[in-house]
């Protein structure tokens, strides 16, 4: 018997009028057949809408089969006398860390399960105990949740679940609202668990790098498992995998594409570490250091500028610390603090790096920041310095991203760009009303009774009269590719996807001369990623106007963002072209940023890798990438093989 | 966060802080009744110093004491001085057809020492118990009332999420007033009811906030079999020790001679 047997499981979500009639239906899923065996750990990958929630929910009995059934241990959720007994042998995770923990501390949030079970007191003090080391934060047990970070809090619902000492652990998206370090700390958690306690995990979510964990994936689409199989396997079929709304990852795109291109790596690598394996197996058997160098020599455009590596690293600004890692950093941040002229000439220069760059700063400068310092809680012992000395400008028709780990000061960055703040010390100089800011959450500004009057809102706000702001809005809305059939209903009724696109119309609106994004892609499939950038470059940056956004997907930095301006605990570290910032991995990484690996294989394989035309515009069109000196370099590499 | 305020919470290892809090809810409605019942000037300075006795021994700073008392004091004055003018007596000033009285100053002061010393013992209650002990400490004092239908656990429980999430809500309406602030909204323009009208561009986003995130979390409940039948346990029980028998015993003597100094009064 399998611990979880869902057998031709059918749910139809149905909307019911004030009388009792049924207004519409919706199948969510379609005769699904799964299962899970104990210890297991499955992935449940699927894009947004293809019913991944919708399971999830009934493998806890938080929902009834419309039809089939789910057997938990052979009992069947339909059965309310079973009810108690499913849902602490199936524990659930759940998607936004702030709304799933009840109590106040995080001792007491965990005891919850426990304490709704009537165990005696003992008891649940172990089981609290014991899951509190299990996710590794015992000595944080008296703390307030309120306080803890958005990992930490994910990690306090899976403590929560494991107090209930269950068989299966069901995580539903639990990291897609989290940033890259709080994902690392739920993934990391859920490893150890995989291999410390003999409990089945099944993890939804649209994340294929997330999906490589398991030990088995199930596609979903449309309310069906439509593949399962091993992970190697699931990402043989590429075209079903992007027909599927999906990815390939990372790794084994880049795979893909070497392939196509002719190199011989072996099908199923879908790890970094076997891409790299695979792309060090070619050098080392066809050709040697000598061939590799002439090869340089004749062909391959290497965009390797040591010299300017050199002098970008000898202000000292990164020094080597390797002692410890935290007190490396904010030794770091000191010395940042300490040589601002030396840093202010060294950013010039590494902003300086491309001719195309320079080109661009020659642009109308629209945005200056001088010295700019914030703090919050001034006075008090909590004070923060959110932001130190930060210099830079923005010029018209730039496409900048803004990176940093949380709290490095980002979004206090874009309320002062936006106007929605003052700096404590130095000036933000920019011409009156040219900002719009577009913030994560579109449920935080959506409230109007329809679409098209909800985006009316800012350029009424503006001082339009009714037929000028319906113009704007209705221009807005088609740049965002909102249909028109959705501009009459209630913004509340849209899709999360539309919903972001009703958000991002409504500043659009406006006619901001710089667009600010907070974040505009978290918890986005990659697809969704690259619709939305192309939207922007393509609609609005290629109309001469600057749009900067920040994000933690370093992949987005690379393939849109012309200019990289990484934040550093308030002090910008890098400012400059992605490519040449991205060269700078050691340093990166020792403020918590990962380069992709797209841009780490380039570097450390530019032979294979290099993809580049002479205007320094990548592309990953596989068919007409490279110029025919790098076609004769690859066509080169093979034969000597 | 930097300021101290009324019914806050003061971590500490005091007497009090460890008494149990359904002594300390008691220790409360008894010191209250007998302050309301008598007033003359001696019988306040006897419950004075009670308070200041329990005070230096909850390990509450002066300091934090003053500072969570600034504003209600102010607000205490103003109502006793409208005492001053209201009361019938031997006039001592006159502006226009307001009228100082003797009697009226006195029943103002009275008034003044009388609710002062109920907000400073409710606030050594708050300050001594997190909201969770007391949330807990009521139920468990009510328990009886679970016998006439009375959902008492439901209700701490929902005290216990509501100071939850007190916070939260409070950080989502400011990211969503700057959401709207970005669109050119001006929340302080206008008068009183176009303003009203403005706010409903922060209240909507916030009550359909706020109406997901109660769905998410009773279903996030339910996945932890909240409504098991039967007994919820606990990690922290409440359970007597001698220091709170102690403290019982201390309040009905204390109760005891208030009632029988009132009787011969």
């Amino acid at each position: 018997m399998s611990l979880i047997e869902v057998s031709n499981l059918t749910h139809i979500y149905t909307t019911k009028n004030e009388d009792g009639d049924i207004i519409s239906q919706k199948k969510s899923l379609d005769a699904l057949k799964f299962s899970v065996e104990e210890g297991e750990f499955v992935v449940i990958l699927g894009a947004n809408g293809s019913g991944k929630t919708t399971l999830a929910r009934h493998l806890n009995a938080l929902l009834m089969p419309t039809d089939g059934s789910v057997l938990i241990e052979g009992k069947s959720t339909a059965d309310e006398a079973n009810l108690y007994a499913i849902r602490s042998t199936v524990g659930m995770v759940f998607q936004n860390p702030d709304n799933q923990l009840v109590a106040q501390l995080l001792e007491d949030e965990v005891a919850f399960g426990p304490e709704n079970l009537g165990l005696p007191t003992d008891e649940i003090r172990n089981r609290v105990d014991e899951a509190l080391k299990s996710v590794g934060l015992s000595d944080r047990a008296n703390f307030p949740v309120e306080y803890l970070s958005g990992g930490q809090k994910q990690l306090a619902a899976i403590a929560g679940v494991l107090a209930m000492q269950p068989k299966c652990m069901v995580l539903d998206e639990a990291t897609s609202m989290l940033d890259p370090q709080g994902r690392r700390e739920v993934l990391h958690a859920i490893e150890k668990l995989r291999g410390e306690k003999q409990i089945a995990i099944v993890m939804l979510t649209h994340d294929v790098e997330e999906a490589l964990l398991a030990d088995r994936i199930c596609v979903m689409d449309r309310g069906r498992i439509v593949l399962s199989g091993k992970p190697e396997d699931i990402f043989q079929n590429e075209n079903q995998i992007r027909e599927l709304g999906l990815e390939l990852p990372q790794a084994a795109g880049i795979a893909a594409e070497l392939r196509f291109r002719g190199l011989p790596i072996r099908q199923g690598v879908m790890t970094e570490e076997e891409l790299r394996r695979e792309l060090s197996c070619l050098i080392g058997a066809q050709c040697t250091g000598i061939r590799m160098n002439r090869m340089t020599d004749t062909g391959v455009k290497v965009k390797k500028e040591e010299g300017t590596r050199e002098k970008v690293k000898s202000p000292g600004i990164w020094k080597k610390d390797e002692t410890t890692n935290n007190a490396g950093i904010s030794g770091n941040a000191e010395e940042l603090k300490k040589s601002g002229k030396e840093k202010k000439k060294n950013y010039i220069r590494n902003s300086h790096f491309s001719p195309d760059l320079k080109k661009r700063k020659d642009g109308e400068k629209l945005v200056e920041l001088n010295h700019v310092t914030q703090r919050y809680f001034s006075g008090t012992d909590m004070q923060v310095v959110a932001l130190r000395d930060v210099n830079f400008s923005i010029h018209a028709g730039e496409f900048i991203a803004i990176i940093g780990q949380t709290g490095s000061g980002k979004s206090t960055l874009l309320d002062l760009l936006g106007g929605l703040a003052k700096p404590a010390q130095g000036t933000v100089e920019a011409s009156k009303m040219i900002t719009g800011i577009v913030f994560q959450y579109p449920d935080h500004q959506l409230f109007d009774e329809t679409v098209l009057e909800d985006v009316m809102f800012g350029p009424k706000n503006l001082g339009m009269n009714m037929e000028q702001a319906k113009m704007l809005a209705r221009q807005a809305l088609q740049v965002v590719q909102l249909p028109e059939e959705t501009w009459g209903r209630s913004p509340l009724s849209l899709s999360g996807g539309e919903k972001r696109k009703a958000a991002l119309a409504g500043v659009l609106a406006m006619e901001p001369e710089v667009l600010l994004l907070d974040e505009p892609t978290a918890g986005l499939a990659q697809a969704d990623r690259t619709n939305l950038f192309t939207m922007l470059r393509d609609e609005y940056n290629a109309k001469g106007k600057t749009v900067l956004f920040t994000t933690h997907h370093m992949e987005d930095v690379a393939e849109f963002a012309e200019r990289v301006i990484v934040l550093h605990e308030g002090a910008v570290a890098f400012d400059g072209r992605p490519k040449e910032v991205f060269r700078h991995a050691d340093e990166l990484g020792k403020i918590g940023l990962d380069v992709p690996l797209r841009v780490r294989l380039e570097e450390e394989f530019p032979v294979y890798m290099y993809n580049v035309d002479d205007t320094g515009v990548k592309s990953h069109d596989t068919t007409d990438c490279s110029t025919p000196s790098q076609r004769e370099a690859f066509n080169h590499v093979l034969l000597q093989s | 966060m930097s300021r101290m305020s009324l019914g806050q919470f003061y971590p500490g290892n005091s007497i009090i802080h460890k008494l149990d809090p359904r002594v300390k809810l008691m220790g409360l409605f008894l010191y209250l009744i007998p302050l309301f019942l008598i007033s003359t000037a001696w019988w306040y300075l006897i419950l004075t110093l009670i308070l200041i006795l329990a005070w230096m021994n909850s390990g509450v700073p002066g300091k934090m004491m003053f500072q969570a008392m600034k504003r209600v004091t102010v607000f205490l004055f103003i109502t006793s001085v409208f005492c001053f003018f209201c009361t019938e007596g031997t006039e001592v000033l006159r502006f226009g057809f307001l009228h100082i009285t003797v009697e009226g100053m006195r029943r103002g002061a009275m008034l003044f020492w009388r609710l002062m010393l109920a907000v400073v013992a409710s606030s050594l209650l708050t300050f001594t118990t997190t909201p969770e002990k007391l949330a807990d400490g009521l139920a468990k004092a009510m328990h009886s009332l679970t016998k006439i239908g009375v959902p008492v656990s439901d209700i701490a429980m929902i005290v216990t999420i509501a100071l939850r999430f007190i916070p939260v809500l409070n950080e989502e309406a400011a990211r969503i007033r700057k959401a709207q602030i970005a669109r050119g909204a001006n929340f302080s323009e206008g008068n009183l009811i176009q303003r009203a009208g403005k706010l409903a561009a922060i209240f909507v986003p916030l009550f359909v906030s706020s109406v997901k995130r109660a769905q998410d979390l009773a279903v996030a409940m339910d996945a932890r079999c909240y409504g098991y039948a039967g007994e919820r346990g606990s990690l922290h029980p409440l359970v007597y020790h001698r220091a709170d028998y102690i403290g019982y015993a201390v309040m009905l003597l204390f109760f005891s001679i208030s009632v029988f100094v009132r009787m011969i009064l």
